[in-house]
């Protein structure tokens, strides 16, 4: 049995490294159960924010979103209100934008223009969307006060708000904050590809 | 019962691609309909040829932009074994589809393509692969015995295409 599972594993494993250089979106390195990693980046004014600043709260929302993106503009109002409604229970949320054709002058409109209050942080080179395997936006992780992810993947399943019928990341804050485990901890939208710089390999 | 509409359905479908391929197509685009549950009869159906299958959206700009270098490869490599499928997953409601569809004319595309049904977002992402994260633009390759030979999920040239698509086409 034991020999059987070695054998699996090898061929699982043997399999992914055959595959892996086929896929240029892998798997996501910050994962469910794990801590995320740890980032330093700076907001449209020009202040810097680690993610050390954000874990004081009970949780916090990481989100990966754009200005251009149609479907991330979709959520924009969404966003808005889940700060309002969370923010007052402890959650913090920050905007990462790793898009390298959004520049801060422009992340800095569309935030005004849509009435964030959490920050918005430029991630040049999309080096934090790298750390955490962002492939999407709008791209959400949500983190407990040791880093550790507990829910990632969309706000909610439809971009049209009348089609609506999970609210995923509403259901995972509610759950946490009534100190229970979040139900679905992984869940997938469609979205626009995070526009990365082409870096060497 | 619902079983046997929808493979009826698949069945016309698929039938309606071959019948459209093998006659170089039809002035007005077609656009099917396509759940999860299409998606590997898409596959098996194209075994013993090279298949590339676009995921797009009229509201991705990468995706529109990309859009006529896969035509191309189409109208190139098609008679030497290339089957290009584009699936919209833009939404189906009437007026999104005619969108879909004058995107379609106006790409001058002749062979039939797909717009995924209302329903799972999430299922029809695992089923076109399970480490697709669902971004756009998502083009997968597969070579003549239906194996996966490359994910792009991003916006892809033509060149990067035929780098992928002709050693495929020779084997």
């Amino acid at each position: 049995m034991k020999n059987y599972l070695a054998g699996a594993a090898a061929i699982l494993v043997g399999g992914l490294m055959a595959f892996s250089h086929l896929v240029t979106a892998a798997a996501p390195p910050a994962e469910v159960g794990k801590p995320a990693p740890p980032f330093t980046l700076k907001d449209v004014e020009g202040k810097e924010y680690s993610l050390d600043d954000f874990l004081s709260s009970k949780y916090t929302v990481v989100m990966f979103i754009a200005t251009q993106c149609p479907i991330s503009n979709d959520y924009n109002e969404r966003m808005a209100a889940l700060y309002n409604d969370y923010f007052p229970k402890q959650v913090a949320f920050v905007g990462i934008n790793s898009n390298k054709q959004e520049d801060v002058e422009e992340i800095k409109e569309h935030a005004a223009k849509n009435g964030f209050k959490f920050p918005v942080l430029k991630d040049w080179n999309n080096v934090v969307a790298d750390a955490y395997g962002a492939q999407v936006t709008p791209e959400v992780f949500v983190l407990d006060g040791k880093a550790t992810v507990l829910y990632h993947g969309r706000i909610d399943d439809s971009r049209n708000p009348s089609k609506i019928t999970t609210h995923d990341l509403r259901e995972a804050l509610d759950a946490l904050l009534a100190g229970k485990a979040v139900a679905r901890t992984e869940t997938k939208a469609f979205g626009c590809t995070i526009k990365r710089v082409k870096k060497e390999s | 019962m619902r079983r046997g509409l929808a493979s009826v359905v698949l069945l016309w479908a698929l039938g309606a691609h071959a019948f459209a391929q093998a006659t170089g197509g039809q002035s007005s685009p077609v656009l099917l309909p396509i759940d999860e549950t299409g998606i590997s009869a898409l596959r098996q159906q194209a075994q013993g040829r090279v298949l590339v299958l676009n995921l797009w959206a009229t509201w991705c700009k990468p995706c529109v932009e990309e859009f006529p270098h896969l035509v191309k490869l189409q109208q190139t490599y098609a008679s030497r074994g290339l089957e290009l499928i584009f699936i919209s997953v833009d939404d189906d409601d009437a007026r999104t589809t005619q969108r879909v569809r004058t995107f379609l004319k106006k790409m001058n595309l002749h062979v039939p393509s797909y717009i995924k049904k209302s329903g799972s977002d999430e299922a029809f992402i695992n089923a076109v692969h399970p480490q697709w994260s669902g971004a756009l633009p998502a083009t997968f390759v597969y070579n003549r015995s239906g194996e996966l030979v490359a994910m792009k999920v991003e916006e892809v040239s033509l060149a990067e295409l035929e780098e992928i698509v002709v050693p495929l086409l020779k084997q």
